[in-house]
């Protein structure tokens, strides 16, 4: 019998292998490192191509995180605080460029803008592309804040907008901080921007020295700095969002804040400000691609191309959504049920995906499959196991909260009904956590359709998805044959997207006040 | 310390309005509660005088100061006024110290202001604490403390003990009366908890639909209530069809009992007493000199609440009373006993949907 609040071994045991296979591809990334042997490893670390490469990618960060929070945080004010027309459409406006995946957006402004190219055009459209997760986060930390602050602030002599910048704005700031961190997650793991514009950042400079293919030793160099970068982001963002957990005192707010009456001078200003956003970050992209797409069929579409890549793409996503559910399950649970140090390291080790760039996952992938199993080099099998691998932390998370809003009592009930451990389990836990762990390998699919740079590294040769042939034809400027692709790619994103924001707005209407669900669902689960 | 006026004052949110024509004097240094059910407009009247909403018409005055008015406008940054909400709402971002000093910015000696209001309220030396770390009970102090240091004419209180357990609530709001008295800052409480607003305020004001009631002493509003519906608000209440027999006596189900006159209606109506006015005599002991006062009946239940026992005895003309006995009673459920009336009551209108 073991002692109340231990898990059961079994469920230890399933964990412990999906933890295993989470944290492979990094172990094997360290060991092929440490394999060169320290002179090695010092003279990748000192080429001055190292330097650059780091120096471009945190200038890359620092840049595109600054200009997020210039405009996200004021479009997040107006968005939350001033009274506008059509604030619902301008609410989705904001959140829906978090849809388009990065090398769609890029390929879209390229197609329009050949001469496109370098830095600025990358810092362009992955601040774009990623200012939804600035937006979105402080929008709902400004809404959440109880308005009797400000009320007190007031009382206590301050005037409107000190009493905001004083007694509100500073609760809000850590969401901002969280969404700014993540952002520079997805700057730096970036392929699609930073190839199509030839910005020699981590991720460019790693796929083509693996291209290159001579010097594996220092592209798993890169790799491995690339990590250390990521992980630091992580480790930041948890601080801070820590932190705003810890400031939830008493039951939360009772009152939606009120809303800012504008003068109408300021009115057109917020609502030409957003329109413009709205252009760059969607009007520009849709645009270019219908330009492209109504082009296009002056030579006939290839169909089967396109029907056969989006089956590829289903099928191959299909298979890592399923394997990524099927180890979740374990550490879903685990980390639902049970609180203890173990479950904890469990759970930590099984996110290890989330610090893991496609590219990373992908170059750790093709040599393990190459040296240690070659039967998995370049098969479906491999490329489902980095989808797997990679988006294990949004099926974990899914699990894990359907799996938390079950009552254990539920199953308790069960087995004093004379079920055994595992029917009772399977019949009330399972049975009702079941919609949301299913919503979950859903939205690890539509992810995995989007997936780029691994897919290009893994994929059995031969095997076009849509987002190999997009990039194929993007690379060879053939943009107007690319451009069914980039629209079935924006559909398969959008269609997540949408249904998030949906929902979240439904959560936000129907429970006022507690915005835990509609500040963090979307974020964590449409970006990547 | 200044006097709070309030005159035909109409206030609402957006096209809604949810005061009327209400009317209220505080006097200055006074400690008033406002006392209603949800949705009485009690905390919309403390958003009036806190200025974080803008009445439609009518006047609010401060001392000699209309901050309020058809002309005239004073916004709450302004009104020297402070206010302590529900919960506290302390800024989760601030320690104590922050918290405290965020009034006082501008001001000379804040750090010697800050530590003598945190000695006022009993929290010497947490002033690096979080708010995350202090109980309900501290939060509270602390909300006071913040909303007392730039020494304000008028204090505010939203049910800032609703959120405290029932022990800590008692010993919290007990210091703070103590406290807002001693440093005589003239104070409204609003609150939906009668006991507690007869127990700490000078003055109780009755809000209903937007309008006060009533507006007296605790032992004024509870001896006499304007009408029926105050009555059973105000403390559990015995209700008896009645007949008048002479300006100062009705006749009930429980004899003839004497009335206080006024307001009461001419002929028949309800007779209210408190059931602390009843007493219970076992019919055994009852002697002949006295069975012919009181009621006749039969004990149905007892409920014991610590502090008193509620005795509900079925009269043998079938009405129920509720007779209140201090201490434990010992069981006499199904007893034959007499309950005797003692005191005055009171005679109101026979309410429209009566008897049920």
């Amino acid at each position: 019998m073991r002692r109340p609040g231990q898990a059961p071994r079994l469920l230890i045991a399933l964990s412990g292998v999906t933890a295993l296979v989470a944290v492979t591809p990094l172990v094997y990334l360290l060991i092929r490192v440490l394999d060169a042997g320290p002179d090695k490893i010092a003279s990748s670390l000192l080429r001055s191509r190292t330097l650059t490469t780091t120096v471009t990618s945190i200038e890359l960060v620092v840049v595109v995180v600054a200009a997020c929070l210039i405009i996200g945080v004021p479009v997040a004010w107006l968005l939350a605080r001033a009274r506008l027309p059509l604030k619902g459409l301008w609410i989705v406006l904001a959140a829906l460029p978090l849809a388009m995946p990065s090398y769609v957006a890029a390929y879209a402004w390229i197609a329009e803008f050949p001469a496109m190219s370098g830095f600025w055009a990358a810092a362009l459209i992955l601040t774009l592309v990623s200012m939804p997760y600035v937006i979105i986060p402080t929008t709902a930390a400004l809404r959440s804040i109880d308005p009797a602050m400000e009320e007190v602030a007031r009382s206590l002599g301050r005037k409107p907008w000190s009493a905001f910048w004083f007694a509100a704005m500073p609760q809000a700031w850590p969401a901002a901080a969280a969404g700014s961190l993540l952002v520079g997650l997805y700057v730096l793991s970036d392929f699609g921007a930073v190839a199509l514009f030839r910005v020699d950042a981590f991720t460019r400079v790693i796929y083509t020295s693996y291209r290159a293919s001579f010097d594996r030793t220092s592209a798993a160099v890169l790799a491995v700095v690339l990590v250390l970068l990521a992980a630091i982001l992580i480790y930041a963002e948890r601080r801070v969002r820590g932190r705003t957990a810890r400031w939830r005192t008493g039951s939360g707010s009772a009152r939606r804040a009120t809303e800012v009456n504008l003068t109408s001078r300021q009115r057109v200003m917020a609502v030409l400000a957003l329109t413009g956003l709205a252009i760059l970050g969607l009007g520009v992209p849709s645009f270019s691609l219908l330009r492209r797409l109504s082009e296009g069929t002056r030579r006939p579409l290839d169909l089967i191309e396109l029907a056969t890549a989006t089956a590829n793409s289903f099928g191959v996503s299909l298979l890592g959504s399923l394997l990524a559910v099927g180890l979740a399950l374990s550490v879903g649970v685990l980390a639902a049920r049970y609180r203890t140090r173990s479950s904890r390291v469990l759970e930590a080790v099984s996110y290890s995906g989330h610090a893991l760039p496609g590219v990373v996952v992908g170059l750790s992938l093709v040599s393990l499959t190459l040296v240690v199993l070659p039967a998995m080099y370049q098969t479906v099998a491999a490329l489902a196991l980095a989808y797997a691998v990679l988006f294990l932390p949004k099926s974990i998370g899914a699990t894990r909260t359907a799996v938390g809003m079950v009552p254990p009592a539920l199953e308790q009930t069960a087995r004093t009904l004379g079920r055994g451990p595992i029917r009772a389990w399977l019949e009330t836990t399972f049975r009702l956590s079941l919609p949301g762990i299913a919503a979950g390998g859903l939205l690890v699919l539509l992810t995995a359709m989007k997936e780029l740079p691994a897919t290009l590294m893994l994929r059995p040769t031969g095997l076009d998805t849509l987002a190999t042939e997009l990039w194929s034809r993007t690379e060879i400027a053939a943009y107007g044959a690319a451009a069914p692709y980039a629209l079935t790619l924006i559909a398969v994103a959008a269609i997540p997207a949408w249904l998030l924001t949906w929902a979240s707005e439904r959560a936000s209407r129907s429970a006022d006040g507690s915005t835990e669900a509609p500040a963090r669902t979307p974020l964590s689960t449409v970006g990547g | 310390m200044i006097a709070v006026g309030v005159s035909a004052l109409e206030a609402g949110y957006g096209s809604i309005p949810v005061l009327f024509d209400l009317n209220l004097q505080v006097p200055s240094g006074l400690f008033l509660a406002v006392l209603g059910t949800s949705g009485s407009g009690k905390t919309t009247l403390l958003r009036a005088l806190a200025g974080f909403i803008r009445p439609t018409s009518g006047s609010i005055t401060f001392g000699d100061t209309v901050v309020a008015g058809p002309a005239s406008w004073v916004p709450p940054e302004s009104r020297r006024v402070g206010i302590v909400p529900q919960e506290g709402a302390l800024f989760p971002h601030l320690d104590v110290y922050g918290n405290v000093a965020f009034g006082l910015r501008g001001q000379p000696r804040i750090e010697e202001r800050v530590a003598e209001v945190l000695e006022l309220v009993g929290l010497a030396g947490r002033s690096k604490s979080r708010p995350q770390e202090l109980s309900g009970g501290q939060m509270q102090r602390v909300a006071l403390a913040r909303a007392l240091a730039p020494r304000p004419d008028v204090l505010l209180l939203d049910e800032p003990f609703s959120a405290l357990d029932a022990g800590l609530r008692q010993r919290v709001r007990h210091e703070v009366r103590s406290l807002l008295s001693s440093l005589g800052t003239t104070s409204i409480l609003v609150t939906h908890d009668q006991e507690e607003a007869l127990s700490i305020a000078d003055r109780v004001a009755i809000v209903r639909h937007g309008q006060i009631i009533q507006n007296d002493t605790p032992a004024r509003l509870y001896e006499a209530p304007a009408d029926l519906e105050t009555a059973r608000f105000i403390g559990a209440v015995v209700e008896l069809p009645a007949t008048r027999v002479d300006d100062a006596t009705v006749m009930s189900a429980l004899g003839l009992t004497e009335i206080e006159v006024v307001g009461a209606p001419a002929r028949d109506g309800v007779l209210t007493l408190r059931p602390e006015q009843l007493v219970i005599v076992d019919e055994q002991r009852v002697g002949s000199a006295t069975r012919a006062e009181g009621a006749a009946g039969r004990v149905h239940a007892a409920s014991y609440h610590g502090h008193d026992t509620v005795i509900t005895v079925t009269l043998d003309t079938g009405e129920h009373v509720d007779v209140r006995i201090p201490g434990l009673v010992p069981s006499i459920t199904g007893d034959r006993v007499h309950v005797l009336a003692t005191g005055r009551g009171r005679l109101y209108p026979t309410p429209r949907a009566y008897g049920q």
